[in-house]
Parts: structure tokens; sequence; C-alpha cells
């Protein structure tokens, strides 16, 4: 897996390679991390430690959603590994003053 | 009334000096309610957008670089909740929270009922988070007036804060050794007329009239304390979990690899990406703004859009209600502390108190209930004098008066103490004076905050039935000057 044009959230895939999306770092958001595959309800609400594991049999988008637990000073950084290797870099993120949840997705691109 | 305007004014120059240090919040301390919803969230997202603009166009990268960054932050992979609100939210408001910051009537920033010069008959369960410092003029629980000076505070945020820790960064950094050590707080009381120049605050070792150590036991403020897991994943769940669902689906009409790509608004971004890339830096802010809030928002929608716009609305408010309910519902927790101190007397064995605090806010917050059940031992063992010199219960109910956003919140308190004195004090030169018997006080105090400035002025009329050395009965007036760093930090380094 690649990024394109220096985008971490914007990856290039091998078809049916499996992914897996984990916080590798986080200060001051909650245990659980929203993920929605494509939209639907599913993975739901992770421990912020579990890795969340899937196929790219398709474009795929993964939407997360940060809880922080206070109102500034949080901060993650988020990590995707595909099983055909390669190397994105993590996308992190520093929570804005007043700032309660941050939201990114994720788009995994097949050839 | 004893109001000692020069020593009042000499303190008020040394807090002058300790207001450019930082600090952080306290450890468990209730997190603030914000009035925000999607409003809110909408202002902070456009703040932190026009803040990482700026960075980056300040950045010291090649101006293809630079533009190519600002259109990467301008993705929808990273925005799309912020082009729903911008679409849906029709007006923003400003905030102002350090005010709901000052309303907090859990604090315990003077010094305790037995220093010299106290307003407080009863101790408060939370400490500010770094230092506190409090100057109060008058006499409570002694016959001896005097001015003591308090500093309060947290080693752990003092460390993080002097490393130029965000304001929350360093309550929030969980390695397990620092959450314990957070649990840990210190006070130091000077007594200005004490040492080589009475009425002068110098700081050494002869004014240091009292120490103390405190530790959380129990800290239902905190909220991450376990007891509240099961409700943050509830929240999470079906308040986060809808809105990351809908976000991830808007997110394709912006998308024009995407099948439901809608061109106008795939237009749109790439005309605004343009735009903002070539913003100056002076003129980021008003470009975004031009662009979210005027150009976005003359761009026809599709009823499927228009949908999932009104939901992200709806689910922000949702989500945000929910936290601040929520987060009230933890402010209201339960706090049990143990507190150490060591009273130093001049000429006589110091008296160390033994103190268990409980605080509690029933009826939904609207009032602060405080306990304190302590005694106090010798030092160390004399002839003929028994080690144990008293213990005593008290008790203290709080409750805002008027409104917050207006005038800051005037606190008034109602407390009540007992104090059973079973040996006679030792006096300075080892004169022992008959003190023992009976105490009890009651007490009113008016807490009136400086609005925005972390200062407040207690009030407090006092009827004692006796003090510790005069057996006669006393009605006293103080008035005090309390500052707490916190309060300015937050605005100073959020």
């Amino acid at each position: 897996m690649r990024m394109i044009e220096g985008d971490p959230l914007d990856i290039q895939c091998d078809l049916d390679e499996d992914i897996t999306v984990v916080v590798t770092k986080s200060i001051g958001i909650h245990e659980f991390v929203n993920y929605s595959l494509d939209g639907s309800s599913s993975p739901g609400p992770v421990s912020k430690d579990t890795p969340v594991k899937f196929k790219v049999n398709k474009r795929r988008k993964l939407g997360v959603l940060i809880n922080y637990a206070d109102s500034s000073g949080g901060s993650f950084e988020i990590k995707a590994t595909g099983s055909g290797g390669g190397d994105v870099p993590p996308f992190a993120d520093d929570q804005a003053s007043g700032e309660h949840f941050d939201q990114f997705i994720y788009t995994f691109n097949i050839p | 009334m004893k109001t000692k305007v020069g020593r009042l004014l000499l303190v008020l120059s040394v807090a002058t000096c300790l207001s450019t240090h930082g600090l952080a919040r306290q450890p468990g301390r209730p997190v603030a309610r914000q009035e925000s919803g999607a409003e809110g969230q909408l202002k902070a997202k456009v703040d932190d957008l026009v803040k990482k603009l700026i960075d980056i166009k300040n950045g010291s990268v090649t101006i293809a670089e630079k533009e190519n960054q600002a259109k990467i932050l301008l993705k929808p992979n990273r925005q799309t909740i912020l082009f729903a609100l911008a679409l849906a939210v029709k007006s923003l408001r400003s905030q102002d929270t350090s005010a709901l910051d000052e309303a907090r009537v859990d604090k315990q920033v003077g010094g305790g009922a037995s220093s010299s010069g106290s307003t407080s008959l009863v101790t408060k369960g939370s400490v500010p988070a770094i230092l506190g410092f409090a100057v109060e003029n008058g006499a409570l629980m002694k016959s001896v007036s005097g001015t003591t000076i308090t500093f309060r505070g947290n080693p752990v945020g003092i460390i993080k804060a002097l490393g130029n820790q965000g304001f929350i960064k360093s309550y929030n950094d969980d390695t397990g050794l620092t959450r314990v050590l957070r649990r840990l707080s210190f006070a130091a009381s000077f007594d200005t007329s004490r040492g080589m120049e009475p009425g002068t605050f110098l700081g050494d070792q002869q004014q240091l009239s009292a120490y103390s150590f405190r530790f959380d036991i129990l800290n239902k403020r905190d909220p991450r304390h376990r007891s509240y897991a099961d409700k943050w994943f509830k929240f999470v769940a079906e308040k986060g979990q809808p809105l990351n669902m809908v976000a991830t689906q808007l997110s394709n009409y912006f998308d024009s690899s995407d099948p439901k790509a809608d061109p106008n608004l795939v237009a749109w971004l790439k005309s605004a990406q343009d735009a903002i890339a070539a913003a100056a830096v002076g003129d980021v802010e008003s470009t975004v703004k031009d662009q979210l809030f005027v150009k976005l928002s003359s761009v026809p929608l599709s009823k499927e859009v228009q949908s999932l716009v009104r939901s992200i609305q709806e689910d922000v408010n949702d989500y945000e209600q929910s936290r601040a309910n929520f987060l009230e519902l933890i402010a209201n927790g339960t706090i049990l502390t143990f507190e150490f101190t060591n009273m130093r007397q001049i000429d006589a064995p110091d008296l160390l108190n033994f103190k268990a605090i409980i605080e509690a806010s029933p009826w939904s917050g609207k009032a602060s209930l405080t306990g304190n059940a302590s005694f106090t031992i010798l030092s160390r063992t004399l002839t003929g004098v028994d080690r144990v010199h008293d213990f005593d219960f008290s008790g203290q109910v709080d409750a805002p008066l008027g409104s917050v956003q207006k005038i800051g919140a005037i606190v008034l308190s109602l407390s009540g103490k007992y104090q059973k004195i079973v040996e006679n004090t030792i006096m300075p030169g080892g004169m022992m004076a008959d003190t023992k018997g009976n105490i009890r006080i009651v007490q009113a105090k008016l807490t009136v905050p400086v609005k925005g400035s972390g200062v407040k002025i207690p009030i407090s009329f006092t009827y004692a039935n006796r003090t510790e050395l005069i057996k006669e009965k006393e009605v006293r007036g103080n008035i005090g000057f309390t500052f707490d760093l916190d309060t300015i930090f937050s605005k100073l380094h959020p």
C-alpha cells in the first residue's frame, strides 16, 4: 500500500489486500473510537487499542470518529497497514480548543 | 472587620508575578459544561482550520508544497462535518467558558480553617491543578489575627506546565505513575506576621506557618473513573456512531472519484481549495469564511445531500447535549480526600492534623456539600501533657447565586463546626493556656468573583461560643482575597 499525493488518508492498495487500522498514540481521548466502513454501522465503537481489520475487495471508505475527553489538549495518531506491505505514515491530529470530536475518512483505492 | 490595605497591596504584587507562570487544570476536576451544540463545534472547527492553514503558509517549504498541503487539509476526508455544519448552521455565537470555571465551588484555594487569617471554616475537596494563591485577612479559629498567604498545587501539574505542556495535556498524560502522583497535592502557608519583618511577605522558613499534603482516595469527578466506563460506551455507540456513519456517507458527494459525486459540490470544493491555497496569510480567515458561508451556501443541493446535512446537524446537537449532560453528572461526583497538615508553632511542638474530607453535589449539582472530620496531635510527647490535642467535625453547604454568564457566580456558604479540645494549648515560650473544652462555630460566607480574573473575594461573618485561646463568645467579620491561576492559564494557554 502507498499513499496518494502525500495524503496518509488516501491510500492505494492491492485487490483483496487485508487492511489493519489502529490508534497508535493518544492523549485525552475516550476509550472507544467509532469506525464506519462505507457508511455502515460496522465495525462500530471499538476500544482504541484494538485494531480494526477488513479486506479491500472494492474501493472502500473507513470513517473514523475520535471522541475527546475534555475541551482541549487531546491528540491522537492512527496508522493503517496492509498485508501487501508498503508503508503509509500515520495520520495525526491535535484537538482544537472547544472541539469535542474529530472525524476523518480513510479511502482505500484499488487498481 | 480588619482590612489591612498595605498588606493586601503587597501581596497583590506577588500575585501579578505568579500569574505569568502557566498552570493546568486539576486532576479530576469537573469538566466545565460548554454551551456549544453544532454552532460551537462549527466555530471550533473553523478556527482550527484557519490556524492550520496559517501554520502551513508560515512554514519553510516551497510555495507549491504549501499549496499542496493546504489542498489536502481541505479535502472532504477531513472536513465533511465542517462542510455540513457550514451549510446547516446560520450563525455563530461566541462562547465564554472561563466564567464557568470561575463558578466552581469545590476548590480549596485558600488556607484551611486552622490557618491564621483563614476565611474557610470547612476544607474543600478539590485543589487547583498547578498553583493557587490566597491571601486572607482576619481570623477565624484563633484569637490572634494575622495575614496568611497560601500556595496550593499539584506537583505533576507544575512540572508539566513549566515544561510548556498544554492546559489539559498535563491532565491527560496517562502513565500509571503520573496518574497516582496526580492524586497527590501540596500546600504551604506563610504567616506574614512572623519573622524578621512582620507585615512583609518573605516566604522564608520563619514565616512558614503550615504545610500539608493531600491524597485523593476517591475522585468521581474524573471522567475516566472506572464507574463511568459503561456510560461512556453507551454514549459513543449511540451518539458518535450515527454521526460517523452519516458523515462518511456525505463525503461521497464531495468526492470526484465516487459514483455519488455531486458535480456542484465537487466544483465548489475545487474552487475553494484553489482560492484558499492561493490566499495570503492575512486573508486566510476571510477567504475560508467566504468559501464556507457564502460560496458553499449558494451551491444548489440535492434532496439526498440536504437530508444528510440535516442529519449531521441533528446528530452533532444530540452528541453535544448528551455529552454536556454526562459531564454535568460527572462534575457532581463524590470526592473523598485525606489531608495531613503540619502546623508549625513558635517555641512549641508542632500540631499534626489528620483530616478526612468528603464532598458531594446532590440536587443535580445545585449545591455542594462538604464534610470534614479530623484530629490533631502534638508532634512530640511532653511530660504531663496528653499528646492528643483536639478532634473536630464540620460541614458546609455552598449554593451558587445569580447568573454565571452575567456576573460570575456569587456563592453563598453556610457552615458549622464542632471542636473538642482535649488538652490545654502550649503557648510560645512553653506556657500552658487553659483551652480545654468545646468550641461551636457557625458561619455565613459570600464569595464574590471578579469576573474573568481568577480572583475571588470571600466575605464572612462568624459566630463562635469561644475561640481556642479566649473562652468568650465572638462575632467576627472577615474579608479575603483568593487567586486561582487555573482561570488565567486556561485563557493564555488553551
